[in-house]
Order: C-alpha cells, then sequence, then structure tokens
C-alpha cells in the first residue's frame, strides 16, 4: 500500500545526482578522534580566558550561528557543524590579520582526549583543521588567550 | 594562489583555486544571499593553508563587479 506524502517529501530534494566541483572541494574528508593530547589555535574576539560569552560565540560553528549551509557545507553536511582551526600559531596570527573581523586574540586550545573531539585530517602539510565538538566541551580546552 | 572563503566567525565554507575562482565564489554567494556581503571574504593562503595577506571583503568583490560592467 503507497505512503502518503508527508511534509517531508515536500521538503526533500528530487532524486538526482550531483558531481563534485572541479575544484575547491576535496573527494573525500577523513575524520578522526582526539586520542592523544594537541595544540591547535582559534581566532577569537573574546579579550580574556575568563569571558566565557564571548568565548562561546567565537568557538561556535556556522550551524551553531544560525547560518545556512553554503558551498563545501553543502556537500559535506558534516563542515556546517566545525570550527576552524590551525595547528600553528603564526597560522592563526595571519588569519587574524588578514580579516580583523575574525577576532583579535588567539586561544590556545589544548584539546584534551576523552571529550569527544574530532579534527580533519588533510594533506599533513596543511595548517588548517576542522575541529567538531560543543563550544562548551571546546572551552574546557581553553588555556591561553594572546592579542594577535 | 589558493583562497579560503571564511565567514566572519572565522569558519572555512570553500577553497577556491585562484583570485579569479574566488571572486565569483563570493559573487555567487551574495546573489544567493545579499545580507552576507559582510559576513564573507576570501583569504589568500600558501600552499600549507596559512593565510598570506588581506582579506578580499565579500561586498568590495561584488561592488568591484558591478562597476567594472
Amino acid at each position: 500500500m503507497p505512503r502518503p506524502n508527508t511534509d517531508d517529501d515536500a521538503r526533500r530534494p528530487a532524486p538526482t545526482s550531483i558531481r563534485l566541483p572541479a575544484s575547491g572541494v576535496p573527494p573525500e574528508l577523513v575524520i578522526e578522534p582526539v586520542l592523544e593530547p594537541r595544540t591547535v589555535f582559534r581566532v577569537t574576539f573574546a579579550t580574556s580566558p575568563h569571558d566565557r560569552s564571548a568565548l562561546l560565540r567565537s568557538l561556535s560553528s556556522n550551524r551553531e550561528l544560525g547560518q545556512k549551509p553554503r558551498k563545501i557545507e553543502r556537500v559535506y553536511g558534516v563542515l556546517h557543524f566545525a570550527l576552524s582551526t590551525w595547528t600553528t600559531e603564526e597560522a592563526a596570527y595571519a588569519n587574524a590579520h588578514a580579516w580583523p573581523k575574525n577576532g583579535d586574540h588567539i586561544a590556545h586550545l589544548d584539546l584534551t582526549p576523552g571529550l569527544g573531539i574530532c579534527l580533519d585530517r588533510p594533506q599533513p602539510e596543511s595548517e588548517h583543521r576542522s575541529l567538531w565538538s560543543v563550544p562548551d566541551q571546546i572551552l574546557l580546552c581553553v588555556t591561553d588567550l594572546k592579542r594577535a | 594562489m589558493t583562497y579560503g572563503i571564511f565567514s566572519s566567525a572565522g569558519n572555512l565554507i570553500a577553497w577556491c583555486d585562484s583570485r579569479e575562482d574566488a571572486l565569483a565564489t563570493l559573487r555567487n554567494l551574495i546573489e544567493d544571499d545579499p545580507t552576507a556581503a559582510d559576513d564573507l571574504a576570501a583569504i589568500p593562503v600558501t600552499a600549507t593553508g596559512r593565510p598570506c595577506g588581506p582579506a578580499i571583503l565579500a561586498g568590495v568583490a561584488t561592488a568591484e563587479h558591478a562597476s567594472a560592467a
């Protein structure tokens, strides 16, 4: 017996295939849990480790900030839930200076195993890492804050 | 040169292989959502993905394209 149409059916895209864009979108995304302590850096507007409100906002994904998925986030939906971080302090400083709207301080995130935090694994030389967790868990990892 | 398209929150939403590609991507994003003009920028990055120059703001990219047309 056919299933009646629902609102979900109306929202679902037509079942057509899509192709990855010719450039700008990697053919695969590898995500790994944080199993050993490691440090990444995040640009923030928070000026103090005690500025919980600003830190939480700075540690939010585009999804958590209410933005709709765009570009690469529409291919890899998990990236809509990710936070951009940097593997070196220098790269984070360069990010802050390239676009001050991203923030004027650098948060050191000493990632602790056991908090459920995951990172992507791009090419080894890449200084950018997408990070998955929830803001209040990442907040536990903020160990230092420096002016950019 | 590669460019990363970032939201003002600092989160990546696209990689682009050239300045032209980055400008076109910004324009495309603004066409899709004009209110995002102040929320997006393209940042040039090195081969290791490290930012290496000033951001191109989405609103500026769109305005330049409109005046050139």
